[in-house]
């Protein structure tokens, strides 16, 4: 009994703290999305109306295609990316590994700053290609940040998240049986065959998790799709934001219904991905 | 090879502040120069307005304002987020209890919820409950992002709690207070004090929230950064200098994070000598600093 009573206080405060400021957010949020918003003049609860104006307008399949295109490819090459990193992260914690972490301790905000910084057309890559004669005019420089490819977006989230995947890696890595390795390289195990068989097994709880976070994060990201894309190929999360701040408080409910969308497509990605994850792989790891 | 991505990693993580640095301290950087063709300090004389820092450092900036504001907020977000997310961590470190696996989830929730959708559910709520656009209502805002982080690591550093040496140290006649007082304490403080740093960081950097919670009467160095990016185009030295103030938590925590993870072996390798038969209480009590 006294265990209970230890279990439930030290739960209490952190459960009734989310419930009452979490809860009451996606609870709000969600009777918006179905009608009721008395503090704009709306009543209409419950009403399906504005998911179905979220789903029938002709700019939302766009929309939600520019989300996936941005979020997969960044989350799958962060991935990989980080899964690199994180396998050569150095043990003893030096100037490259205190350094490598920049990334992680920065806000997007930040990192939106310096691709404007080195990806713009007059950025730091563009003069390095004139510097070097690659380069006649500012003009002929690709439109990284606000062209038809998101990749100035992608670039970003990526460069933001290679060490959030390497430190998940690395701290599994680190609890690894490192004789495993030399085991394999005793009975001629080829490069691939460590990684596949011995590095990957101890590893891919850490990349699932990561995947799992990034992508649901990259989802619904809104600063760097708003702030880089110059507002000609919205995003889910950017269109929700632009209803929101409209001057028109009538559109409210339909931000409230965009949020909900894109909340439900990055915990169904994120779902999907986690049982991915356990169907592929699941005699490796602990 | 290894050493070649590690380097490679450093520098692409580094690499770009070097720039931002640059850009900040430029007049005129016109393309395609590689470094400015004119200085700040040496356009300030002929400037009849504060340029580059000068305007940075004067009120009319309120980078101060800014910077003050996000210490005090996630200062006090920090604070009352380990009040409440340490007991808990406690729980789900040291104790099995039917249904923890429904409390694990529901405590990380937070993280994989777009911050969007929250935000958007947190300022509406803000308005009816009447704190929208006060520090309260962004505080309140700001422990719902933090709030996951801090269960995290606090349940990991409690994971690495011996509780067997609690208990030798009752054996022996300490008391509740002293168990705390020489082992809970010197034991667990730096793994607490990297997790309260993290929460800090991940406070001062909430931008979305803070903006919408606060209304744009609630005014961080992130959300000032927020409202002068976006005009699209070239990163202008003001911007550039904001950028830099806002990486300034990161660095800081990035510095106190390295010395603390050091100590903190120290003291992994102190406990273990704790344990060693012969190595007792007073043993112990040389950890505390």
């Amino acid at each position: 009994m006294k265990r209970r009573a230890r279990v439930v206080l030290g739960l209490a405060p952190a459960l009734a703290t989310l419930a009452l400021v979490f809860g009451s957010a996606l609870f709000g949020s969600l009777l918006q999305s179905l009608g009721h918003a008395p503090h704009v003049g709306i009543e209409e609860f419950p009403t399906l109306r504005h998911y179905r104006d979220v789903f029938t307008d002709p700019a939302t399949p766009v929309a939600l295609a520019r989300t996936l295109l941005t979020a997969l490819p960044a989350t799958l090459i962060g991935s990989i990316l980080g899964v690199a990193v994180g396998l050569a992260w150095p043990a003893r914690r030096g100037l490259a590994g205190a350094l490598a972490q920049l990334p992680l301790l920065v806000p997007y905000v930040v990192a939106v700053a310096l691709a404007t910084l080195w990806l713009a057309p007059s950025g730091v890559v563009s003069r390095t290609l004139a510097a070097s004669g690659l380069l006649e005019s500012p003009q002929a420089f690709p439109r990284i940040l606000d062209g038809a490819a998101p990749w100035g977006v992608i670039a970003t989230l990526v460069w933001k998240q290679i060490p959030f995947t390497a430190l998940l890696v690395a701290s599994l890595r680190s609890g690894a049986d490192r004789l495993l390795d030399d085991v394999a390289v005793v009975f001629g195990a080829s490069r691939f065959q460590r990684f596949r068989y011995v590095t990957w097994p101890s590893i891919w709880p850490a990349v699932v998790a990561g995947a799992v976070i990034t992508l649901a994060y990259n989802l619904g990201a809104l600063e760097v799709p708003l702030l880089l894309d110059g507002g000609t190929r919205d995003t889910l999360a950017v269109r929700a934001w632009r209803a929101y701040a409209d001057a028109d408080v009538a559109r409210r409910p339909e931000a409230m219904a965009f949020a909900w969308s894109m909340t439900a497509l990055a915990l169904l990605a994120a779902a999907a991905l986690l049982a991915l994850g356990r169907r592929v792989f699941p005699g490796d790891g602990r | 090879m290894n050493a070649g991505i590690r380097s490679l990693a450093a520098a692409l993580a580094a690499l770009p502040f070097a720039a931002l640095v640059i850009a900040s301290l430029a007049f005129r950087w016109t393309w395609p120069d590689l470094l400015p063709s004119t200085w700040w300090w040496e356009a300030r004389g002929e400037a009849r307005l504060p340029i580059g820092w000068d305007y940075v450092a004067s009120p009319a900036a309120r980078a101060w304002v800014g910077l003050a504001t996000t210490a005090t907020i996630a200062g006090a977000v920090t604070v009352v987020g380990l009040a409440i997310a340490w007991p808990a961590a406690r729980v789900l470190a040291h104790e099995r209890f039917r249904g923890k696996a429904v409390v694990e989830t529901l405590l990380l929730a937070p993280l994989l919820v777009p911050e969007l959708a929250i935000a958007l559910g947190l300022a509406t709520v803000a308005v009816q409950v009447g704190v929208a656009g006060s520090w309260w209502g962004v505080l309140l805002a700001h422990v719902v992002p933090v709030l996951p982080y801090l269960v995290r690591t606090l349940a990991a550093v409690e994971v690495g709690f011996d509780r067997d040496l609690a208990d030798a140290a009752r054996v022996h006649g300490a008391s509740a207070w002293d168990v705390l007082r020489y082992l809970r304490l010197p034991l667990l403080a730096p793994g607490v004090a990297a997790s309260a740093l993290f929460a800090f960081l991940v406070s001062a950097h909430v931008v979305v929230v803070t903006v919408l919670v606060g209304q744009g009467r609630v005014e961080t160095t992130a959300t000032q950064l927020f409202a002068r990016l976006g005009g699209g185009g070239a990163l202008d030295p003001i911007t550039a200098a904001f950028a830099l103030l806002m990486t300034l938590p990161g660095l800081v925590a990035l510095v106190i994070l390295q010395r603390v993870l050091r100590s903190q072996t120290d003291v992994a390798a102190v406990s273990r000598l704790a344990r060693d038969p012969g190595a007792g209480a007073d043993r112990t009590r040389t950890l505390t600093p």
